[in-house]
């Protein structure tokens, strides 16, 4: 058999984007957040980068968001990533920036990707959070960012409550779930426990024959918020 | 109590204090001026024209409601707290009525008293022969009448001002300051008059009192700067760089419109968050009940001792503690405070031997003293990723 | 973030270094970066049959047939079964016409018993679908169509009756196994075996979910069945149970064309809307001929990342004839 030169083709390689935004609020660090948020990421990285499936297929994104919203990890695959920016606890609690954030930026990932010969998957976001946000209208830009006839890149979220999260908030903000922590839970436990559940979900899905959001379970210490509408994935 | 002012660096802002103050006068010696017009009638007073001392406090009384409520109004505007600014203004009317008659009324007396008829006369016909049609040797006869009147106006509405922020502190400085810009005020009031040169009295007082209330704003806040001993900065969130200054004995912080230090734009905070009572030289806070536990330098705390440089975070908004010492940097003057014995730079840790953290015999030990932040910028940390391992 | 550099892309498709699988892209899958008994990556189903490969190759009438399914590198790296099927039969009419059925069928993942649902489904259909044809004289559209709808029904009843101890059947009575948990694709296509005079041959195709027919002709796959090509990949399929009926059309075939059924674990890498994908240019290469089983087998096996799934593939060359030389 002999190689063929063709350059110019693009290859079609599958790839599901997993966006993981993270509050970085103040209080983050009061409860624990923050720590438990930077001790779960080398164990997310591990999981994924040791699958030879998961790793191949996809690729993680890390966005924080206080007052104004940062890549912190711009989308790559795992075993592309040797140190990663940690969260640390800054001011506000801005969700439009965080959304509006996101809709840029899966819009922009999403065309580079394309560009480079891949075909994308609907882009997952992990959302967590531990308290209200201070900005009174942010359901405009999750609605910008989440309504398949405004964004064609909408992606699926799954919401994570820790702390003085509200109930109707996290759910508003999950797509195709959301999950509450329960009121007794130590939020750091509880963020401890959602990292090891996005972690399963990514790997779950990624390792899919045919790749499509696995919702985790509840994690412990937290109970799964009923959605008004269920999105289609 | 606290004041408003915004500031970027570590130390307060003086300027800025004197000069949001200052602005306030002269807003106020335009109302003051409209308002004390309304005294004034083409034959001479329009109420108790018959009584000369009884006119001049229906005057003083109005154009000190003018100046008064637009200084003890300032920190409430500042502070976009319009719930603030009308109690303070309410609370304090009473004061600048009361002390503008009485200022009026006794500055009348004293004026009448000090001058002397033969002595103006004599002066009168020396302007005539001289064609000195500005007349200043009866502005130097009359001069010091006006200002000691000026100053006894400016004494008592800078006392108003205090009232209504019922701080003991603030009427002391306001009546320090009042009283040194309303005598300034009253020594120039005559000298711009002849600036002026206008036929007629009307413009040349509504510069006099814009002159007035400027200088009375002014130094008040000259005077509160270099009388504070502990401030506070924000240094996070919608109200980064705001600075307020702490008066009292106790002050309370929360998200209340009607508390000396209002953190706004923070769910977090609590209406009545923390309470910082200064006593001794040494400041302590403390939780209000139903509140949340504020974190002092990264600890979380239910009680505790602040010192400068300390950086507490209530709810989600932090606030870095300045306290006036002879290390402080950006600090207004070199005038010395009770605190100034104080070195900060060489603060003790729990272990030294230093005298500062000897206990006296008998007494109780001092509340523990957390580790001093660091100046410089936080960084986010670096997590590095575990080594791949083969399977 | 610090990041490793990739190397930069040179061939699309090579030869590889090691004993292992074309290479598509510029660097093998990491599945592919150690051999299989190396690895701990390559598993065996535990109560057997992990079907690795099936490959059937014949011929029928002027037909030249090419076979195979591949198990995935998801199946391999669990230990499951692959969970794609074919079936290809042959048939002849009442007034001796030859023909060619084949099926494909891919199971559902979220089916617990797809790999038996895939087989029973492709070989219940295939062989209806193949008796029901014998029985007419001179098939058209509308005889074959009537055939390709009793064909389906009778698929989905018989599918859901078993004996436990069946070949390959779930270790459960029909009872306590739903519907949802043997569903699978199908696609399927009938092709006549005989030459003919304009040559040119009217192929019936039919499919429900996401299993693609293309054709081969001037080098270019086309794609013969619904394919969405947004933004977004959409892996969402429907299947044999959940469906009424299947969705058929006739269509043309040159005599140099190249029919080709195959499952979504190579049809998604064939082409992206109008433009081919490097898989599909390879096997475009591959396939202008007919090839020998082994090379045929191993085309099959490229190597290409995020590739996981079961591969299968049906390829029907017509008037093998041509191919003499």
């Amino acid at each position: 058999m002999s190689a063929t030169d063709v350059e110019q083709v693009q290859t079609g390689e599958q790839v599901l984007p997993f966006y993981i935004v993270c509050d970085e609020s103040a209080s983050m660090a009061y409860n624990g957040g923050i720590d438990a948020i930077n001790n779960g990421l080398p164990d997310l990285h591990a999981s994924i980068a040791s699958d030879p499936l998961v790793n191949d297929k996809s690729r993680i994104c890390l966005i924080s968001f206080s007052d104004d919203a940062e890549v912190l990890c711009p989308l790559a695959p795992a075993s592309d990533i040797d140190a990663l920016p940690g969260v640390m606890e800054k001011g506000a609690t801005s969700f439009s920036a965080a959304f509006r954030l996101l809709k840029t930026q899966i819009a922009q990932d999403i065309a580079m990707l394309r560009a480079d010969g891949f075909q994308v998957f609907r882009p997952a976001v992990f959302f967590i959070s531990d308290g209200e946000p201070t900005d009174s209208n942010w359901q405009d830009s999750h609605r910008e960012l989440t309504d398949k006839s405004l964004n064609p890149h909408a992606p699926n979220i799954i919401a994570f409550g820790v702390d003085r999260a509200d109930a109707d908030t996290i759910r508003q903000v999950g797509t195709i779930a959301a999950f509450l922590a329960e009121q007794d839970v130590n939020p750091g436990n509880a963020l401890k426990e959602i990292m090891r559940a996005l972690t399963n979900s990514i790997v779950q899905s990624s390792s899919s024959s045919n790749p499509t959001l696995i919702i985790p379970p509840a994690p412990d210490g937290t109970i799964s918020l009923p959605l008004d509408v269920m999105d289609e994935t | 109590m606290g004041t408003y002012t915004s500031s970027d660096s570590k130390g307060l802002n003086a300027g800025r204090v004197t000069l949001v103050l200052g602005a306030a006068g002269v807003v106020g010696g335009l109302l003051g001026f409209g308002l004390g017009e309304i005294q004034i009638s083409e034959s001479g007073s329009r109420f108790f024209g018959d009584s000369v001392n009884a006119s001049s406090a229906v005057y003083f009384a109005l154009v000190l409601l003018g100046v008064g409520a637009a200084l003890v109004a300032s920190q409430g505007i500042s502070e976009r707290n319009a719930q603030k600014a009308w109690a303070t203004v309410l609370r304090s009317l009473p004061a600048i009525l009361v002390g503008g008659a009485v200022a009026g009324f006794v500055a009348q007396i004293l004026y009448t008293e000090m001058l002397n008829a033969d002595e103006i006369d004599k002066a009168i016909r020396l302007c005539n022969r001289q064609g000195d049609y500005s007349c200043t040797a009866v502005d130097n006869l009359v001069r010091p009448a006006r200002a000691i009147g000026w100053m006894i106006a400016g004494g008592l509405s800078g006392l108003a001002l205090g009232v209504g922020f019922q701080s003991k502190k603030r009427m002391q400085n306001g009546v320090l300051g009042g009283a040194v810009g309303g005598l300034v005020g009253g020594l120039l009031f005559d000298s711009v008059d002849n600036i002026i040169g206008s036929g007629s009295a009307q413009p040349s007082r509504l510069v006099a009192l814009l002159l007035i209330g400027a200088l009375m704003g002014a130094l008040i806040g000259l005077v509160d700067t270099l009388r504070t001993d502990m401030w506070l900065t924000v240094t996070s969130g919608e109200m980064t760089g705001q600075q307020f200054i702490i008066y009292d004995e106790t002050t309370t912080v929360g998200c209340a419109r009607n508390i000396p230090i209002t953190i706004l734009a923070d769910r977090d905070v609590a209406e009545h968050h923390i309470s910082i009572r200064r006593t001794g030289g040494s400041t302590t806070f403390e939780c209000l009940p139903t509140a949340s536990p504020i974190t002092v330098n990264g600890s979380a705390s239910s009680s505790g001792s602040l010192s400068n440089g300390d950086i507490i975070k209530i709810g989600n908004t932090e606030i870095r503690v300045g306290e006036r010492t002879s290390s402080s940097p950006g600090t207004a003057s070199s005038a010395t405070t009770r605190q100034a014995h104080v070195d900060t730079s060489s603060r003790p840790d729990l272990y030294s031997h230093s005298p500062e953290s000897e206990t006296p015999a008998g007494a109780a030990p001092p509340p523990p003293r957390r580790n001093q932040p660091s100046a410089a910028p936080k960084k986010r940390p670096t997590i590095q990723m575990k080594p791949e391992t083969d399977n | 973030m610090s990041r490793k550099k990739r190397r930069p892309k040179k061939q699309l498709i090579q030869a590889p270094a090691s004993p292992g699988p074309i290479v598509i892209a510029d660097r093998p899958s990491t599945f592919h970066s150690k051999p299989w008994w190396v690895s701990n990556w390559w598993n065996l189903e535990p109560t057997g049959r992990s079907d690795d490969v099936t490959c059937d190759i014949g011929t029928v009438g002027d037909l030249a047939v090419a076979a195979a399914t591949i198990r995935g590198n998801t199946h391999r790296h669990d230990g499951n079964r692959c969970e794609d099927a074919f079936f290809i039969s042959t048939g002849t009419t009442i007034s001796g016409r030859s023909f060619l059925v084949a099926v494909i069928g891919d199971g559902l993942g979220s089916a617990k018993h797809s790999s038996f649902g895939s087989r029973r489904a492709t070989q219940l259909f295939g062989n209806h679908l193949t008796a029901s044809i014998s029985k007419t004289d001179t098939p058209n559209e509308e005889t074959v169509n009537t055939a390709v709808d009793a064909a389906f029904e009778m698929t989905k009843v018989k599918a859901s009756k078993w004996k436990i101890g069946d070949l390959s059947a779930p270790p459960l009575s029909p009872a306590k196994v739903s519907s949802a948990d043997i569903e699978t694709t199908l696609t399927f296509a009938v092709v006549p075996a005989d030459p003919n005079a304009n040559k040119k041959r009217t192929v019936l195709i039919g499919s429900v979910g996401d299993s693609p027919i293309f054709k081969l002709s001037e080098n270019k796959w086309e794609c013969l069945t619904d394919s969405d090509n947004g933004d977004i990949v959409d892996s969402a399929t429907r299947g044999v149970h959940s469906a009424d009926r299947l969705t058929t059309s006739m269509v043309s075939i040159a005599d140099t064309d190249v029919l080709f059924l195959t499952t979504d674990g190579i049809g998604n890498f064939i082409s992206n809307g109008a433009n081919m994908l490097a898989v599909g240019t390879y096997l475009a290469d591959r396939w202008r001929n007919p090839v020998p089983l082994h090379e045929f087998i191993n085309d099959m096996t490229f190597d290409l990342s995020s590739a996981d799934d079961d591969r299968t593939a049906i390829v029907c060359w017509p008037y093998r004839d041509q191919y003499l030389s």
